[in-house]
């Protein structure tokens, strides 16, 4: 059984926080005409999601349009990181950049590709943006955890 | 090693949820569904600007919707204004020909009795040099009675006079009545264009009659012809009903159009008299404003005489009856009056119609080389002088 440090601990619940806040806007503010909403209504979820919504009925017009569409998925994107971070905490292994900087790079590649009509979509800048400063807050982060555990070491 | 593996194993765990998340964040609406990154595929600017489009696109559309629908609603009063008018039109239609099947030949045959009086009435009254007017009344007889040879004699014996007459030099002959008010003020002719019986039923015997009247017009005059035209139609008699006297009259009086004596019809009266019972007032209505009218001077106006005018606002009336002619050729609508394609039949014929119209007239304007507004202004003039109107074929 591994044993789950305080820092991991942490960066579990900074991602689940990151989910959940990433996924509460998608459910609130985003149209429903996502995929996911389809999911929720196979699940018999409509009429709750409805009421939720309509509690928020007029809040989202005082919102940041990057708010409502370039924060949730910059969250999902901080969230997998912090996953990663916390299952290969204190992990030696080169894989694990791996794993932390593939979805990063897709997503951010992605998006540029976009800009270039490689691929299908719209660019968008705050898209990108959002999700550079979700990585580097990772990072940040991360790095000073690393930094707090040498120095108490 | 073998921790590592776990870590592997989670790290696939968390990817595969992350793919979820993202997956579920697809938009379904938008044609790059199958975006990789499943955020909104729009820059922010794009976001806004095409938030403002859609803005205005609705807008648009809003706006859009309501002028179709207020158009549609123009059409439709326009549909029911211009099926309103044929209705009236097929009314009037039908009230004529009712008017005609109504004059049966028992009818007839009382009315050429009592004409047959009162002509025979006339000659015994006339003088004994007074050969026109037996003359005229033998032929009328003649003409009302074709069977009896006797007035063919007599109007053939007094023709005979009058013409020997004619060869000693004698004056015209005048067929018009004439009226003089005074001895400064010039003659006015008038002549009975149609007297006929309109109606006998037991509570309403009317009688119509309509004249023209040519020469110096006046008010003066008017009422003369109109007094006297009434006293006339009160004697006559024949009618089956209300002791065989009329109860009812109505006397119209035209001016006559020097150029062409086109009769005007419907309300171009320049005077009128009604009486609806016995016991009612006699009613004269004379137009003030259309005498004036004629006292009027013509003049010139855009280049062209009063008469050039008047030859181009009959143009101008036929081009529109020919688009509309057209357009009911175009378009026919089903005699069915329920037929729900009727009202999108009208619709096309009224828009065939404008077209068509437009069309016709811009030749008009060019032919002429004068505007719309010069049309338009030649067009009321012609509404305001009762110029004649072409007639309707």
């Amino acid at each position: 059984m591994l044993k789950i440090e305080k820092k991991q601990t942490f960066f579990f619940c900074l991602a689940l926080i990151s989910i959940l806040m990433g996924s509460a806007i998608y459910i609130l503010f985003r149209p429903t005409s996502l995929l996911m909403f389809h999911w929720f209504d196979a699940m018999g979820l409509t009429s709750l999601i409805i009421n939720m919504r309509n509690e928020m009925n007029g809040f989202n017009m005082s919102l940041p349009t990057w708010f409502i569409y370039s924060l949730p998925f910059a969250l999902y994107v901080v969230a997998y990181l912090f996953f990663i971070k916390g299952i290969w905490w204190n992990s030696i292994s080169l894989v694990r950049h791996v794993w932390f900087w593939c979805i990063p790079i897709v997503a951010i590649g992605s998006e540029l590709e976009q800009s270039f009509y490689f691929i299908p979509g719209y660019f968008d800048m705050a898209d990108l943006i959002t999700i550079l400063l979700g990585t580097a807050f990772v990072v940040l982060i991360t790095e000073h955890s690393k930094i707090n555990k040498r120095e108490i070491a | 090693m073998k921790n590592e593996f776990k870590k592997h194993i989670a790290s696939l765990g968390v990817l595969i949820v992350f793919g979820l998340l993202a997956t579920g964040s697809i938009d379904t609406d938008t044609p790059s569904g199958s975006n990789s990154t499943p955020t909104r595929p729009e820059s922010s600017s794009n976001k806004e600007s095409k938030s403002n489009k859609s803005i205005e696109d609705k807008k648009t559309k809003e706006a859009k919707a309501i002028l179709a629908k207020r158009r549609e609603e123009i059409e439709k009063i326009q549909a029911q204004a211009m099926e309103k008018e044929m209705a009236i039109e097929a009314l009037k239609t039908e009230d004529a020909k009712r008017i005609k099947n109504a004059i049966s030949d028992e009818e007839k045959r009382k009315r050429q009795e009592a004409r047959t009086i009162e002509l025979n009435e006339i000659i015994k009254n006339a003088s004994e040099s007074d050969d026109i007017t037996k003359r005229d009344a033998y032929k009328e007889l003649y003409e009302i009675n074709n069977d009896l040879t006797f007035y063919k004699i007599k109007f053939e014996q007094y023709s005979r006079k009058v013409d020997e007459k004619n060869k000693n030099n004698e004056k015209p002959i005048i067929t018009e009545k004439t009226t003089n008010n005074s001895l400064e003020t010039p003659k006015s002719n008038y002549f009975v264009i149609e007297q006929k019986k309109i109606n006998d039923m037991p509570n309403q015997t009317s009688i119509g009659i309509e004249a023209v009247v040519s020469g110096s017009i006046t008010e003066l005059v008017l009422s003369e012809i109109l007094d006297k035209l009434y006293k006339e139609a009160k004697e006559y008699r024949g009618f089956k009903f209300n002791q065989g006297a009329p109860t009812h009259f109505l006397i119209l009086l035209y001016n006559a159009d020097k150029s062409n004596h086109q009769l005007k019809g419907g309300d171009m009266y320049i005077a009128r008299l009604k009486k609806q019972g016995v016991k009612s007032e006699v009613e004269i209505e004379i137009s003030k404003d259309k005498i004036a009218q004629l006292s009027l001077a013509p003049e010139d106006k855009f280049g062209f005489s009063e008469e050039k005018r008047k030859e181009i606002s009959i143009e101008i009336v036929q081009c529109e009856d020919r688009a509309f002619a057209e357009a009911w050729q175009m378009y026919p609508l089903s005699k069915d009056g329920n037929d729900p394609n009727n009202e999108a039949q009208l619709q096309k014929q009224q828009e065939f119609y404008n077209k068509m119209k437009i069309k016709y007239k811009t030749e008009i304007w060019k032919k002429y080389n004068i505007t719309k507004e010069q049309s338009d202004a030649i067009t009321s003039e012609a509404m305001k002088k009762n110029w004649p109107s072409p007639s309707i074929k």
